[in-house]
C-alpha cells in the first residue's frame, strides 16, 4: 500500500471500517512511513481529545414524547387491517347488547347532567377555562366541580366568574398587574417567542402570586366564601398551602416539592394536563431543585416560548435568567432580564436582578463564582443547586 | 440499558409497533432519544430547540409508522427526519430579525463561560495545565466552528455512532464524500485543538 492508497483508507482505518486484509496492509504502511504515521496519529489523538461531551436529555422528555404519541394517533395499521377492523367494530357496535348499553349510558348521563345543573346553580357560574389545570378541593362539599373540568386558578377568579374580576383586584399585592396592557407584555415575550399569544393576565397573575413560594397571599376576600363552590386552585381559599380534604393532583405534586422529593415532584407536574403552564413552571422548578440549573434552563426557556405573553412565561424568563446567571452565562441571563424590563409587573425585579448581574460580572476575579465547578459535571447536580437556589428564596 | 437490546432490532420493534404494540415504540424512544438529543443539541446549540426536534422527530415516526418498510433501517429514517428538522430550524433562525432564545453561534456559549472569559489578562493558557473544563469548552467551540456539512457528519459519527454508509444515505451523498467531510472535520478540529493534542498523546 502506498501513501495515496493509505490516504484513501485512512478514515476507514481510524473508525474500524476496513476489512481485515486492507487494515493489515494499512498498518504495515504506517509502520514504515513516518509521514502517514504522523497523519493518522494526529487524527487519532484529535478524536480522543474531541470527545463530544454527552448530556442527558431533559427530564421528562421521554414521557412527553410518549404522551404526545398517545395523543397524536392510535397506531394506524396497514390498510387491509384498518378495513377489517372498521367492519368488525361496526358489526360489534350493532349488537343488541351494545345498543342497550348505549341507551342506558345516555339515560345515566342525562340524569347526571340534571343533578350537576343544580350544583352549578349553587356555584353561580359556568366553568372558566384557563391555563390552570386542576380543580381544588371543594370549598363547599355540595358544589364540587366535575373533575375533568378545567377550573380557574384561584377561588377568587372562578367564584366571581367575571372576565375582569373586579373583586379580585381587591386581593393581594398584584393590584398593578391587573392594569397591564396585553400588547406590552406580549411584545416582551415575543422576543423569545414565535407567535403572538392571548393574554389571560388577571386570573393567571393571581394564580401565580397565590402559588409563588413567597408567603401565602391572603387570596380569600369575603366574596369568595359566599360564591364558594367550584373552583379553586392549588392555593386554596384560606390562603394556606396545605391541601384540604381530598388533595388535587396539583396539591399532591406540590406536597412532594415541599417535602424535598424533587424528582417525584417533577414527574408529577409533568404528568398534569399538558399545556398547563403553571404545572410546567413547577416542573421546571422541581428539576432545578433536584438536578440543578443546568438541567432546568431548557425547561424554563421552553415554557417562556410556549406560554408567551402570560405570567407563566414571565416567571419562566425570570427564573431562567437567574439560572443562567448562576451558571455564569451572563449574556443569556441579561437577554432575558432585559426582555422582562418591558413587562410592567416584572420591571422592578428585573432591574434589581440586572444590577446584581452587573456586580457579578464586574466584581474582582477572586470574587467571581468558579464556573468550572458548575460547568464541568453536567450530571452531578449537587454542584449547582446550593448556589443556584439561594437566588430564589 | 443492555436489557433494551434483548427487545429486538429497531426494525423488529417497528413491525410490532405497526401491529399496534405501543410498548415497542417506547423501547425505540428509550433507545434513541439520548443520542438524537445530543445530535440536535450540538447542531443547533439550543437545548429547547433540541428537545423540540427530538419530540417532532418521534411524532413523525408515529404519524408515518404505517409507511415504514422494515427492510429499511429505522435509524436512517429517524436521523433523516431529525436532520431535515434541524435544517428547517437553522433556516428559520437565519430569517429571524430579533434576538432569539437560542444560544448564539458563539464558542461554547450556553455551556458555560468561554475560555476568553476565564483568563483575566487574555493570554493563551499555555502555561497552565489544561483543565478538563477548558478542554471541553474548546472542543465544543471547535465543533461549533465546523462548517455545517462537516459538523453533521462528525456528530452523526461521533455522537450517534452511525456508520459512514448510513450517514451517506441520510445526507444523500456518496460514502466517499462523507468520509472526505469527516477527514476535513477532524483536520480542522486537530488544528483548533492542537495545544491539547500533546495532552492527548500523553494520555496514551
Amino acid at each position: 500500500m502506498d501513501c495515496e492508497k493509505f490516504e484513501a483508507a485512512m478514515i476507514d482505518e481510524l473508525y474500524g471500517e476496513l476489512d481485515e486484509l486492507t487494515s493489515a496492509a494499512a498498518k504495515r504502511h504506517v509502520a514504515g512511513c513516518a509521514r502517514c504515521a504522523s497523519r493518522i496519529g494526529g487524527l487519532r489523538a484529535t478524536r480522543r481529545v474531541a470527545t463530544v461531551p454527552l448530556v442527558d436529555p431533559p427530564a421528562g422528555l421521554e414521557e412527553r414524547i410518549l404522551e404526545a404519541a398517545r395523543e397524536a394517533a392510535t397506531i394506524v395499521p396497514l390498510r387491509s387491517r384498518v378495513a377489517r377492523a372498521v367492519s368488525f367494530a361496526g358489526s360489534w357496535a350493532m349488537r343488541p347488547q351494545t345498543a342497550m348499553a348505549a341507551v342506558f349510558l345516555v339515560m345515566i348521563g342525562t340524569s347526571v347532567l340534571l343533578l350537576r345543573g343544580k350544583a352549578r346553580e349553587v356555584a353561580h357560574a359556568p366553568v372558566t377555562v384557563t391555563e390552570q389545570g386542576s380543580p381544588a378541593p371543594p370549598f363547599e362539599p355540595v358544589a364540587r366541580q366535575p373533575a375533568d373540568s378545567v377550573v380557574a386558578p384561584t377561588l377568587v377568579a372562578s367564584a366571581q366568574n367575571q372576565p375582569r374580576p373586579a373583586e379580585a383586584k381587591g386581593g393581594p399585592a398584584p393590584l398593578p398587574l391587573a392594569t397591564d396592557t396585553p400588547t406590552d407584555d406580549t411584545r416582551a415575550s415575543r422576543a423569545f417567542a414565535k407567535a403572538p399569544a392571548r393574554m389571560k393576565a388577571d386570573e393567571e397573575t393571581l394564580a401565580q402570586n397565590a402559588l409563588a413560594p413567597s408567603p401565602p397571599a391572603p387570596a380569600a376576600p369575603p366574596p369568595m366564601a359566599a360564591g364558594a363552590a367550584a373552583a379553586g386552585g392549588a392555593g386554596n381559599a384560606s390562603g394556606s398551602y396545605l391541601p384540604r380534604g381530598g388533595a388535587s393532583p396539583f396539591d399532591a405534586a406540590l406536597a412532594q416539592y415541599r417535602a424535598g422529593r424533587f424528582d417525584e415532584a417533577a414527574r408529577a407536574f409533568d404528568g398534569l394536563a399538558p399545556g398547563d403552564a403553571n404545572a410546567e413552571l413547577w416542573a421546571a422548578r422541581s428539576v432545578r431543585e433536584g438536578k440543578g440549573c443546568r438541567a432546568a434552563v431548557g425547561r424554563f426557556d421552553q415554557l417562556a416560548q410556549r406560554a408567551q405573553g402570560t405570567p407563566s412565561a414571565w416567571d419562566a424568563l425570570l427564573e431562567g435568567a437567574l439560572c443562567y446567571r448562576a451558571l455564569a452565562s451572563y449574556s443569556e441571563a441579561r437577554a432575558r432580564l432585559n426582555a422582562l424590563m418591558r413587562v410592567d409587573s416584572r420591571r422592578e425585579r428585573a432591574r434589581a436582578e440586572l444590577e446584581r448581574l452587573d456586580q457579578l460580572q464586574q466584581g474582582p476575579p477572586s470574587a467571581a463564582p468558579p464556573p468550572a465547578a458548575k460547568v464541568a459535571a453536567p450530571n452531578s447536580a449537587p454542584a449547582s443547586p446550593p448556589a443556584a437556589t439561594s437566588e430564589f428564596k | 440499558m443492555s436489557s433494551l437490546r434483548t427487545e429486538g432490532t429497531d426494525e423488529a420493534l417497528m413491525v410490532r409497533y405497526q401491529s399496534g404494540d405501543r410498548s415497542a415504540f417506547a423501547v425505540l424512544v428509550r433507545r434513541h432519544q439520548a443520542s438524537l438529543y445530543n445530535f440536535a443539541l450540538r447542531q443547533l446549540r439550543s437545548a429547547p430547540l433540541a428537545e423540540e426536534i427530538v419530540q417532532d422527530a418521534f411524532l413523525r415516526v408515529v404519524h408515518n409508522a404505517a409507511e415504514f418498510k422494515h427492510e429499511a433501517r429505522f435509524v436512517t429514517w429517524l436521523y433523516t427526519i431529525a436532520r431535515n428538522l434541524c435544517i428547517d430550524q437553522a433556516r428559520k433562525r437565519a430569517l429571524r430579525q430579533h434576538p432569539s432564545l437560542d444560544e448564539p453561534k458563539r464558542a461554547g456559549e450556553g455551556d458555560g463561560p468561554t475560555l476568553g472569559d476565564q483568563t483575566a489578562d487574555g493570554r493563551a493558557n499555555v502555561e497552565r495545565a489544561a483543565s478538563s473544563t477548558e478542554i471541553r469548552e474548546r472542543v465544543l467551540a471547535a465543533i461549533d466552528a465546523l462548517p455545517d456539512d462537516q459538523r453533521e457528519v462528525f456528530l452523526m459519527r461521533e455522537v450517534s455512532n452511525l456508520p459512514f454508509k448510513e450517514i451517506a444515505e441520510i445526507v444523500g451523498v456518496s460514502e466517499n464524500t462523507i468520509k472526505s467531510r469527516m477527514r476535513y472535520a477532524l483536520e480542522r478540529l486537530q488544528a483548533a485543538l492542537s495545544e491539547f493534542e500533546e495532552y492527548a498523546r500523553a494520555l496514551r
